[in-house]
């Protein structure tokens, strides 16, 4: 399937200045990306290989000090709402409840009240958090909160998510069921996703197309498409093409 | 949501209850002169008296209002200016590195000095009376505002005003929005150390010497050897003390649900 180029990462590098006088660390070298409209993307590699920061410079967080990136044309300079970014803690505003949260985007672009009232209760169903409109986070489970933290990006009806490592502090049932519900949120609203894992399995129940980073100065050593129709049931996980896969992966990471 | 207003807690009352019944014991007794330590009966007496006028037990008779809605201006007019210069000056810091560098030291140095050491620099300036208790006031809980709000505001986690940027605020916005809600706890605490420093530099600006004011009531007193008219103004000023603080959190809570917060 052939489609569209929505974002393009060309050949960034990014380094770090460590401490003064000493030599700036090289955290990425010579990255080139492509995401095509509705595609999600798995980018996995070992910890600390600037798989973090290539999120932050997509995002429009930190510049890169080589290289360009365009977002539908244009390059990007600052963050936008059209690129919405899922952390991997919620990083929800503490004195704001549930749907306040998820209304602050839209409150920003004043909007009229009752559009925005009607918008908050259709994405707090999609995310499944109805009735706990009037919590606040810190009464929420770590998978309810992160839950809140895409529905509120979601309800800007972004062209692309960007999540780093978004269900990695949860556990293993709860990370199971936000990925399912990453995968019927693609089918229905169909935003581009990149989103950074290192869970190898993950990456493959999620993506249309992996890349796999090396260690520090972190650089793409393969691309990798996936084949695997949707929806991907997770009965997936003991299919042979499946294991082969994962297989040939985790070598890779651990060369 | 949580209930603002908590029941209040009877085991609080007892260790007041049993000072007040030993204070009475010793009234009683005789051990202390009156002179020194008059009852708790005599003093409310004069209390009543304080606020109504109507027994003429005191040169204070009747003169509670006026008294006290001296002391409450120089209150409010102090603290709404150390308010102002406190809020401005301790966002301006805590979020502007260059404005840090230039102004924390100098205001760091000021503190160092404490606030009664201004008294006399402050008599000579504003006179005796109304400025000097209103520039002490101000002065004193102005560092405590300050303070905590820059604190509060440096201390705003950087994923915050990432988040907020990223659904689409601009500078502005993020200060509304992320930073002064992020940092208002902090600031809520500056404001009510705040205000019970303006209380307690009230006391002092007014012993110094105006015609009006509950530490000018207390002054006097002590000159005519009214005790008990010195212990109802200090029974006042704790009064007044616990109630504007309960206003401040009243209104702060107003503003944003701090209980929202608490884990």
């Amino acid at each position: 399937m052939h489609r569209k180029n929505l974002f393009l990462m060309n050949n960034v590098c990014k380094s770090f200045s460590v401490s003064a006088g000493n030599k700036p660390l090289n955290v990425l070298e010579d990255i080139t990306l492509q995401i095509g409209e509705g595609e999600i993307v798995a980018l996995i590699g070992p910890s600390g290989c600037g798989k973090s920061t290539i999120i932050k410079i997509a995002a429009g967080f930190e510049k890169a000090d080589k290289g360009s990136i365009v977002f539908c044309g244009d390059a990007v300079t600052a963050p936008s709402p059209q690129r919405g970014v899922v952390f991997q803690s919620a990083v929800l505003f503490p004195w704001l409840t549930v749907s306040q949260n998820i209304a602050y985007g839209l409150k920003l672009k004043r909007l009229n009240r009752t559009l925005i009232d009607e918008k908050c209760a259709e994405f707090i169903s999609i995310v499944g958090l109805t009735g706990f409109e009037h919590y606040y986070p810190h009464q929420l489970s770590g998978g309810m909160q992160q839950r809140v933290a895409i529905a509120r990006v979601l309800i800007m009806q972004p062209k692309m998510l960007l999540m780093d490592e978004p269900f990695a502090s949860l556990d293993a049932q709860t990370r199971i069921l936000m990925q399912q519900l990453l995968l019927s949120i693609s089918v229905r609203l169909n935003p581009a996703v990149l989103f950074v894992t290192h869970d190898v399995e993950e990456a493959l129940i999620l993506a249309d197309r992996i890349y796999v980073m090396s260690k520090l100065p972190g650089s793409v050593i393969r691309k990798i498409g996936v084949p695997f129709l949707k929806p991907r049931p997770i009965s997936l996980m003991g299919d042979y093409e499946f294991i082969k896969l994962k297989q040939e992966i985790l070598s890779l990471l651990f060369n | 949501m949580r209930r603002y207003r908590r029941r209040l807690d009877p085991v609080g009352f007892i260790l007041p209850a049993l000072l007040l019944a030993i204070w009475y014991l010793v009234g009683k007794s005789g051990e202390i002169p009156a002179y020194l330590l008059p009852g708790p009966e005599s003093v409310l007496q004069v209390m009543a008296d304080f606020v109504s006028g109507t027994a003429k037990l005191t040169p204070y008779s009747g003169k509670l209002i006026e008294n006290l809605s001296a002391s409450f201006l120089r209150v409010i007019t102090g603290f709404a200016i150390a308010l102002v210069f406190g809020l401005l000056m301790g966002f301006l810091t805590g979020r502007i590195k260059p404005v840090k560098r230039l102004i924390d030291p100098l205001v760091q140095a000021i503190r160092t000095v404490p606030g009664i050491g201004w008294l006399p620099i402050a008599m000579v300036w504003f006179g005796v009376g109304e400025q000097t208790t209103v520039f002490l006031i101000s002065l004193a809980a102005f560092f405590p505002i300050y303070i905590n709000t820059a604190h509060g505001a440096s201390e705003v986690p950087a994923a915050l005003i990432r988040a907020g940027k990223m659904l689409g605020a601009n500078e502005w916005k993020i200060f509304t929005t992320v930073i002064l809600p992020a940092a208002f706890p902090a600031v809520v605490v500056g404001l009510r150390l705040g205000l019970g420093v303006a209380w307690a530099y009230l006391v002092l600006g007014e012993l110094t010497g105006v015609s009006t004011g509950l530490g000018a009531v207390m002054m006097d007193s002590r000159m005519m050897g009214q005790v008990e008219m010195i212990l109802v103004s200090m029974v006042c000023i704790a009064v007044m003390g616990i109630l504007t603080d309960r206003i401040l959190l009243w209104s702060c809570r107003l503003i944003f649900p701090l209980s929202g917060r608490e884990g």
